[in-house]
């Protein structure tokens, strides 16, 4: 998933009253609750950074920070600081595991005990970054009806909490 | 991106019958929407419509096969270019589960 994980990290922020709320954690704004989640969110995709300055192989992608561990390991940090924002880091970072399950390059969701890949082969991996990466994402069906469908329901989330559609 | 003309029209079909459950569905009687953004909401039914039309469409089931066979994460420097490496772990070597 790409432009999707906008609309999917919005969702989750619209969410953020409900998550808080069943962990007992303390009120957060929305600002706040939008600023912790789009970061969790987009979290595991930093792992392009040290690609990009060719620290790590393009293989670094989709690799630790897409890991079960990686989530237990940022939720665990934010913990003591604010149980709020560590509940909406671990539903953030497993729901874009879940958005990126449909690639082909498949999520290693059980590094570092296991190597393997899951996927559901819903649209073929083309690359992490990128134009051609961009472009041939959007030549295949399934990856319009996930993302499309995302933003969707973003835009009935917003409409159910009175931001959107402005009169 | 299309084969068929039809590809592009068919979603407006879908995205209308998308557009018009959504609308049924989330519409609060206490806030109606207004045709305008009645609009919206179909405008942004087309996008996952247009996915659903793509499915017939034989453009895009060609790029997902071909895309599949080529391995984007492979070293640049050992594996021709859009080659696979040899043994290079893709998903579908590695485990499949779905």
């Amino acid at each position: 998933m790409q432009v999707g994980h906008v609309a999917l990290a919005g969702t989750i922020a619209s969410f953020a009253p409900q998550i808080t709320a069943a962990v007992g954690g303390p009120k957060i704004t929305g600002w706040e609750a939008l600023a912790v989640v789009f970061v969790a969110h987009y979290l595991p995709n930093f792992d392009v950074i040290p690609i990009k300055l060719k620290w790590a192989p393009d293989r670094f992608h989709c690799s630790y920070s897409h890991s079960l561990l990686f989530a237990a390991a940022v939720a665990l940090a934010l913990w003591p600081i604010n149980v709020s924002w560590a509940a909406l880091a671990i539903v953030s970072l497993l729901l874009h595991f879940a958005a990126d399950m449909g690639s082909s390059v498949g999520l290693p969701l059980l590094l570092p005990f296991s190597r393997r890949r899951f996927s559901l082969y819903l649209w073929a991996d083309t690359g992490h970054s990128g134009w051609f990466a961009f472009k041939s994402t959007y030549e295949q069906a399934c990856t319009w009806i996930t993302e499309g469908g995302m933003f969707l329901v973003l835009a009935v989330r917003c409409y159910q909490l009175g931001v959107w559609p402005l009169r | 991106m299309f084969e068929y003309r039809r590809t592009p029209y068919l979603a407006i079909l879908y995205g209308a019958v998308i557009g018009t459950a959504v609308i049924a569905l989330v519409e609060m009687p206490a806030r109606p929407l207004t045709p305008v953004q009645s609009g919206l909401f179909y405008l942004l039914s087309y996008l996952p419509a247009l996915g659903l039309s793509m499915l017939s469409d034989p453009a895009s089931k060609r790029a997902r096969a071909e895309y599949m066979k080529i391995d984007f994460y492979a070293p640049k420097n050992n594996a021709g270019a859009g080659e696979p490496a040899a043994g290079a772990p893709r998903a579908s070597q590695e485990g499949r589960t779905a």
